[in-house]
């Protein structure tokens, strides 16, 4: 399938439909991601579970689309899109940190193995140009048994799990949909300088509030924590809430805003 | 296009862990991990992920300081390599250290330990990552 | 000894904060255990500022704001309205008692359902107990005044 990958993008740059093209690159072994712009670069374009497209370079505070469509105003770019880097793009697209005009989606569905590895229940961009679309992981383990846990057990986990924490902020820069300047699990106000670990539960609550309404369920947080916390069960837990109260879901349409991005009444529940 | 990944290793410490660091347009605009590294996994520490920073910081230095009447005063490369060889030379092995820093290349760090212990003659040397 | 619940209230100054204080001038009475915060509406409460109270010596937050379609800033309690309810998840998911916050809209001439708000919600976390995260901040500063 990479083959076909590379071919398609390398007829979208011969035929001038796009000038460059975002995607991961097979750099000795290791993969990072790259813009193309030759056929030869292009074959070393790849696809790999654990990188992603999307993120935030500080102190830049600005992703690379965002940098590159900066500097060449009307640039277009094909970006190589799984399932979880569409749904961070579109959302990137409507908070602004980047803009959809000039850029053609190149989306690839992953295989079922692809989504058993990252634990994904859509592994699939809206509409692929390669790969066909599977079903995802239907739930995830590890959510059933922190589901079924009483309150004070959930407690004692999380006491456990996030006292474990280093503060690397390795959640929120990984994050593709994390891009605040001034970001509020640094804010002293709330957060207590110096102190480890950092202020439970209050810390990573700040993450999974801010998230709630934007996570891409990519992964990028638990696979960045050193400590292995399961950081995901947290995000999942309110992204299902969004949508069980606003019938929300990130990243599933560009044209949808969230229901906490605009000052409107919305159709929440009360208490 | 400008916008190109260059693969290191964190200066910080003796882990080694990968890093990508983000290059557009002749800058170093940030940091991510590599997943694929044996050492670090795609992890790193909040050093690591900070590691770029230092490059571009503006308190770096940009011409030699000497100190003269309480102040650091720019000079020029002449002036301060004259007056430190002359000040080494004249304080002798046992009063003279040196330290050096995690900001450093590790090419950096042992020439520094090699001008200390071969050419001045002295044990006295460390590192900023020891503090 | 039994147990005293330290409640902290973000009382909107339009409506509830002068609900409050006309209960007071009443003379109406009402338990001692909750502490005051006069904001400007309750859309200026963020999630943060909650969860901030209830690890920093709080057994429960109460926030209080205009009726719906009486805010002061028109739209303000409506962000309000949308923020609580998923709050209240992330509480759950933590495995902190949801019912410790409670949002309820209270007018400027309901000096007596202040009360009855307070009483009520009192009467709940006494029964709750004591708040398990309460002390979970490294921050001490607020602890020793609530």
């Amino acid at each position: 399938m990479i083959e076909e990958l590379r071919a398609h993008c390398k007829e979208l740059l011969a035929a001038g439909r796009v000038d460059c093209i975002y995607g991961l690159e097979d750099c000795d072994g290791a993969c990072v991601p790259r813009f193309f712009t030759t056929a030869a670069e292009l074959d070393r374009l790849v696809l790999a579970g654990k990188q992603r497209l999307f993120f935030t370079c500080r102190p830049a505070d600005r992703n690379l689309v965002a940098l590159q469509q900066a500097q060449r105003p009307g640039v277009r770019i094909g970006i190589v899109v799984r399932g979880c880097d569409e749904r961070a793009l579109l959302e990137l697209a409507k908070l602004r940190q980047l803009s959809l005009e000039g850029v053609e989606v190149i989306g690839v569905a992953c295989n079922r193995s692809q989504a058993e590895a990252c634990r994904c229940a859509r592994p699939y961009p809206r509409e692929p140009v390669l790969g066909e679309k599977v079903e995802g992981v239907a739930e995830d383990p590890a959510l059933t048994r922190f589901r079924r846990m009483r309150p004070e057990e959930r407690l004692a986990f999380w006491h456990h799990h996030l006292g474990k924490c280093i503060k690397c902020y390795g959640c929120r820069n990984a994050c593709p949909l994390c891009f605040c300047r001034e970001c509020q699990m640094e804010r002293e106000l709330f957060v207590t300088p110096g102190a480890l670990p950092p202020d439970f539960p209050l810390f990573h609550f700040v993450h999974m509030m801010h998230l709630a309404d934007r996570c891409a369920d990519c992964g990028a947080c638990e696979d960045a924590c050193p400590m292995d916390i399961p950081l995901r069960l947290l995000k999942t837990t309110m992204r299902e809430a969004v949508e069980a109260l606003f019938g929300y879901r990130p990243g599933s349409d560009p044209a949808h805003r969230s229901p906490f991005a605009d000052i409107s009444r919305g159709e929440a529940t009360h208490g | 296009m400008a916008s190109i990944s260059t693969l290191s290793v964190c200066p910080y410490c003796g882990a080694g862990c990968g890093l990508d660091l983000q290059v557009h347009d002749g800058r170093l605009v940030g940091v991510r991990p590599v997943p694929s590294h044996p050492v670090s996994q795609g992890k790193l520490c909040i050093k690591g992920w900070n590691a770029n920073e230092f490059v571009s910081s503006p308190e770096r230095l940009t011409v030699p300081l000497i100190r003269r009447n309480g102040t650091l005063q720019p000079a020029t490369w002449d002036e301060a390599v004259s007056l430190v060889a002359a000040r080494l030379k004249a304080a002798g092995p046992a009063r003279v250290a040196a330290l050096s820093s995690a900001k450093c290349t590790n090419e950096e760090n042992y020439l520094m330990q090699k001008l200390v212990r071969s050419v001045l003659g002295s044990n006295n040397v460390d590192h900023c990552a020891r503090l | 000894m039994s147990f005293e619940p330290k409640i902290v209230a973000f009382l909107c100054n339009w409506c509830s904060y002068t609900g409050a204080d006309l209960a007071g001038t009443s003379r109406m009475h009402y338990p001692p255990n909750v502490v005051s915060i006069r904001v400007n509406c309750s859309g200026r409460v963020s999630p943060l500022m909650v969860m901030s109270a209830l690890s920093k010596g709080a057994d429960a937050v109460l926030i209080s704001g205009c009726h719906i379609g009486d805010c002061h800033y028109v739209t303000g309690n409506w962000q309000t309205e949308k923020r609580v309810p998923l709050l209240k998840k992330g509480l759950e998911a933590l495995g902190v008692d949801p019912r410790r916050v409670r949002l309820e809209w209270v007018s400027a001439s309901e000096g007596a359902r202040f009360v009855e708000v307070v009483q009520d919600f009192i009467a709940e976390i006494e029964r709750l107990g004591p708040n398990p995260i309460k002390g979970a901040s490294h921050d001490r500063r607020a602890a020793c005044s609530l």
